[in-house]
C-alpha cells in the first residue's frame, strides 16, 4: 500500500478522467487512447506514468457502456454486450439505472481483477499457459454459443446473422498460405476490415436510420425522469445476485489473462453464462439489468487481468497491456519475471493504482450519470446527425482511412435493411469480433495437427474437452428453453382458447 | 404475387446473395478457406431452410408473413434515403472543402431537413447545436488526438 503516493494517484485520475472521454467517443478505443497518452507519461516518474496509462484503461472499459446504453453504440468492442441489454433499459425510461449499473459492476470487476493481479498472479497464468489454438478455437466455439441468447425470434437468423458475422472478418488475407480474400478486386480490402468501423457501422448507423424513420412519431429515444436515491438502489439490485457478480468477475478476470481473448470476449462469455445460468431468461435482451452487469464485471475484472501474464511473463494479455508493455520498455524496463526482481515496487504501485482506478472511475461515473443520460433527452432532429458524424469521425481515426467510412455505412445500410426481415446485429457483430480469434486459432491447430492427427490436436486434453462440452451443453441448453417456451405458449393459448367466455 | 414479400422468401434470398458474394474463390490449402467455407455453407444451408418453409407454407396456403409498407413507412423511408443522400454528398464534399466546414454543412443540412416543426427556436438550434459540436469535435479530435482529417483540395493553396 505504501507503494501508492499520492503522485500516482494524482496521475492515475487524470488517467480515468482522459479514459471517460475516450471510451465515450465511438472509435477512439483504450489501445488508441493509451498509445497517445504514452509520449506525456515520460515527463512523470514510471509509476505515476504507467499509473496514468492503467487508469485510462480501466476507466474506458467503463466509459464505452455510457454510448452503447444510451443511444446502442459500444463505445469500444468490449461494451458490445453491454448494450444488449443497456438499450432496452433506457426505452424503459431505466437509462440512470443502467449507467449507474455499468459503472457499479464496472468498479467491481476493476476490483477483482486489481485482486487477482496483486494476489493470484502466478497460480493463475499456470493455467492461462495450457491455453494453446485448439483451446483458443473452442473458448471462440464457446463464445459463440451465445447468439442462442441473441437471436431473438429466430435462432435460424442468429446463426445465419452470426455466419456473416464471420464471412466478413474473413476479408483480407488469409492466416494460412496469406493470400487475399473476398477483395473483390479493391486494394483496399487487402487489409480486412477495421473492427471498430465495421462494430460501429452494425450498431451505431442502422440505430441512426431507426432514429430518422422514428422523428414523425416521436420526438426523443426514450422518456426520462430522475430518480432520487438512484445509486443505492442500483447497488442493491447488483448486490442481490452475489453468485452472478462473482461468476462474471472470476470468467472476465480468466479470459483477461488469456493473451489475445481480451475484454470484448471476456464480456460476451459472461453474458452467455448469465443467460444459461439464470432462472429467468425471458427479459434477458429486453432490459434485464443482470445482462448490462454481467458484461461490465467481466470486461472491467479483464483489463487488470490482462496486466498478470505481462509482468508475470512479458506477454501482454491485451491491446493496451500491450502498449504498457512498450511504455515500460522505451524506459529501459523489460516486462517479465525479473521486473518482479528489479522493480517490484513498481509491479505493486501499478496493481494498486487500478484498484483505485476503480474506486475513482465508480465516483466519477456515479456522479456524472444523471448528466450523461440527458442525452437521450436531445430531440432525435438533432441527435440522429450527431451520432452520424460521430460514427464517421470514429469509423476515420481509427486508420485514418475514408474507406473505412464508406464500409461502415454500407455495413449499417445493409444491417438497418436486415433488421426489417427479422435480424438482430449483436450475432452479426459477435461474428465480427469472434472471427479473428477463431479462425488464426483454427488455421494454427490445423498445422499442428499435420504432425499429429485432427483427434488429437481439437478433441483430447482436458480444457479441449471441458470447453466441447460447455458448447455443447449450451447448445442443448438453448434448444431446451426454447422448445419448453413454446410448448408452454401453446398450453397457454390452447388453455385460453378452451376457457369458456363470459365476464371478465 | 404479394406472397413475393413474404418475410421468409427476402431472408431467403439475402442469404443466397450474401453466400453467392462470398463463394468467389479458392486455392489448393484447404487451411485458407476453411473457415470461410464453413460459415458459407451454414447462410446457404439456412438460405435453402428459409426457402423450403416459404414454399411448405405457400403449398399448405398458410397465412403469410408479409413485409409491409404503410404511408407512413414510405415516408420514414424517404425521410432515410434523403439523409443518407446528403451523408454521401458530404463524404464526397469533403476532399473538397475539407472535413470540418462539409461536417459543418451535413449537420446543418440534415438538422434543417428533419426539423418539422419549424419554428424560429428550432431553427436557431439546427444551426447552433451543429456549430457546438464541430467546435467541441475538432477541438477534442484534432488538438488531444491529433487524428488528421482531410484537408480542402479545392481550396489547398
Amino acid at each position: 500500500m505504501q507503494t501508492l503516493t499520492l503522485t500516482v494517484f494524482f496521475w492515475m485520475t487524470v488517467g480515468v478522467m482522459i479514459g471517460m472521454v475516450v471510451g465515450t467517443l465511438p472509435g477512439l478505443t483504450a489501445t488508441m487512447g493509451t498509445a497517445l497518452l504514452v509520449p506525456f507519461t515520460f515527463a512523470l516518474p514510471t509509476d505515476a506514468g504507467i499509473a496514468m496509462l492503467g487508469g485510462l484503461y480501466v476507466c474506458a472499459m467503463f466509459s464505452d457502456s455510457i454510448p452503447a446504453v444510451l443511444v446502442n453504440t459500444p463505445g469500444t468492442p468490449a461494451a458490445m454486450a453491454t448494450a444488449f441489454d443497456g438499450h432496452p433499459m433506457v426505452h424503459k425510461g431505466r437509462g440512470q439505472e443502467a449507467i449507474i449499473g455499468a459503472c457499479f459492476s464496472s468498479a467491481i470487476g476493476t476490483l477483482f481483477g486489481a485482486a487477482c493481479y496483486l494476489l493470484l498472479a502466478w497460480p493463475l497464468i499456470s493455467i492461462a499457459l495450457k491455453f494453446g489454438p485448439p483451446e483458443f478455437f473452442w473458448l471462440g466455439i464457446f463464445a459463440l454459443t451465445i447468439i442462442g441468447s441473441l437471436a431473438g425470434d429466430s435462432i435460424l437468423k442468429g446463426l445465419a446473422g452470426g455466419a456473416i458475422g464471420l464471412l466478413i472478418s474473413s476479408i483480407g488475407i488469409s492466416h494460412g498460405n496469406e493470400i487475399a480474400r473476398f477483395t473483390f478486386g479493391v486494394p483496399e480490402l487487402r487489409g480486412g476490415l477495421s473492427l471498430v468501423a465495421g462494430l460501429i457501422g452494425i450498431f451505431a448507423i442502422p440505430q441512426v436510420l431507426s432514429m430518422i424513420a422514428d422523428l414523425r412519431r416521436k420526438e426523443f429515444i426514450a422518456e426520462y425522469k430522475p430518480v432520487g436515491g438512484q445509486t443505492m438502489k442500483t447497488i442493491v439490485k447488483v448486490l442481490a445476485h452475489p453468485f452472478h457478480v462473482i461468476r462474471s468477475a472470476v470468467i472476465g478476470s480468466f479470459i483477461g489473462i488469456l493473451p489475445g481473448a481480451g475484454s470484448p470476449i471476456a464480456a460476451l462469455v459472461s453474458y452467455n453464462e448469465a443467460v444459461r445460468w439464470s432462472k429467468d431468461k425471458s427479459q434477458f435482451g429486453k432490459g434485464d439489468l443482470r445482462g448490462v452487469t454481467a458484461s461490465e464485471i467481466a470486461n472491467n475484472a479483464a483489463a487488470p487481468a490482462a496486466m498478470i501474464p505481462l509482468v508475470t511473463l512479458g506477454v501482454p494479455g491485451s491491446s493496451p497491456a500491450a502498449v504498457i508493455a512498450g511504455a515500460l520498455m522505451l524506459r529501459g524496463l523489460n516486462p517479465g519475471p525479473e521486473l518482479f526482481q528489479s522493480d517490484g515496487s513498481l509491479v505493486f504501485s501499478f496493481g494498486w493504482s487500478l484498484l483505485f482506478a476503480g474506486i475513482v472511475t465508480f465516483i466519477l461515473g456515479s456522479l456524472f450519470a444523471p448528466l450523461l443520460v440527458r442525452i437521450i433527452r436531445i430531440p432525435l432532429r438533432l441527435l440522429a446527425p450527431l451520432i452520424m458524424l460521430l460514427a464517421i469521425i470514429g469509423a476515420y481515426a481509427i486508420r485514418n482511412n475514408i474507406f473505412d467510412v464508406y464500409i461502415m455505412l454500407a455495413l449499417g445500410v445493409f444491417v438497418f435493411l436486415i433488421r426489417r426481415l427479422g435480424f438482430h446485429p449483436g450475432p452479426i457483430g459477435l461474428g465480427l469480433i469472434l472471427g479473428p480469434i477463431i479462425e488464426p486459432s483454427l488455421v494454427q491447430a490445423m498445422y499442428i495437427s499435420d504432425a499429429t492427427s485432427v483427434w488429437n490436436v481439437f478433441f483430447t486434453g482436458t480444457i479441449n474437452i471441458i470447453l466441447i462440452s460447455l458448447s455443447v451443453l449450451s447448445i442443448a441448453l438453448v434448444v431446451w428453453t426454447r422448445h419448453r417456451d413454446r410448448m408452454m405458449a401453446r398450453t397457454g393459448a390452447s388453455s385460453v382458447s378452451e376457457k369458456p367466455d363470459g365476464p371478465e | 404475387m404479394k406472397r413475393l414479400a413474404d418475410r421468409d422468401l427476402l431472408t431467403a434470398l439475402m442469404l443466397f446473395a450474401v453466400s453467392a458474394m462470398f463463394s468467389v474463390g479458392s486455392s489448393s490449402d484447404p487451411k485458407d478457406w476453411a473457415f470461410p467455407l464453413l460459415a458459407n455453407y451454414v447462410t446457404l444451408g439456412i438460405g435453402i431452410a428459409f426457402l423450403a418453409k416459404f414454399l411448405y407454407a405457400t403449398a399448405v396456403k398458410h397465412t403469410p408473413d408479409l413485409l409491409e409498407m404503410t404511408a407512413e413507412n414510405w415516408a420514414a423511408a424517404i425521410d432515410v434515403v434523403v439523409s443518407l443522400v446528403i451523408v454521401l454528398v458530404y463524404l464526397f464534399v469533403m476532399f473538397g472543402l475539407g472535413f470540418w466546414p462539409a461536417s459543418l454543412a451535413m449537420l446543418i443540412l440534415t438538422s434543417l431537413y428533419l426539423t418539422r416543426e419549424r419554428t424560429a427556436r428550432n431553427i436557431r438550434l439546427a444551426f447552433i447545436v451543429p456549430v457546438c459540436i464541430c467546435v467541441v469535435s475538432y477541438l477534442i479530435f484534432t488538438q488531444v488526438f491529433y487524428v488528421p482529417f482531410p484537408e480542402s483540395g479545392w481550396f489547398a493553396g
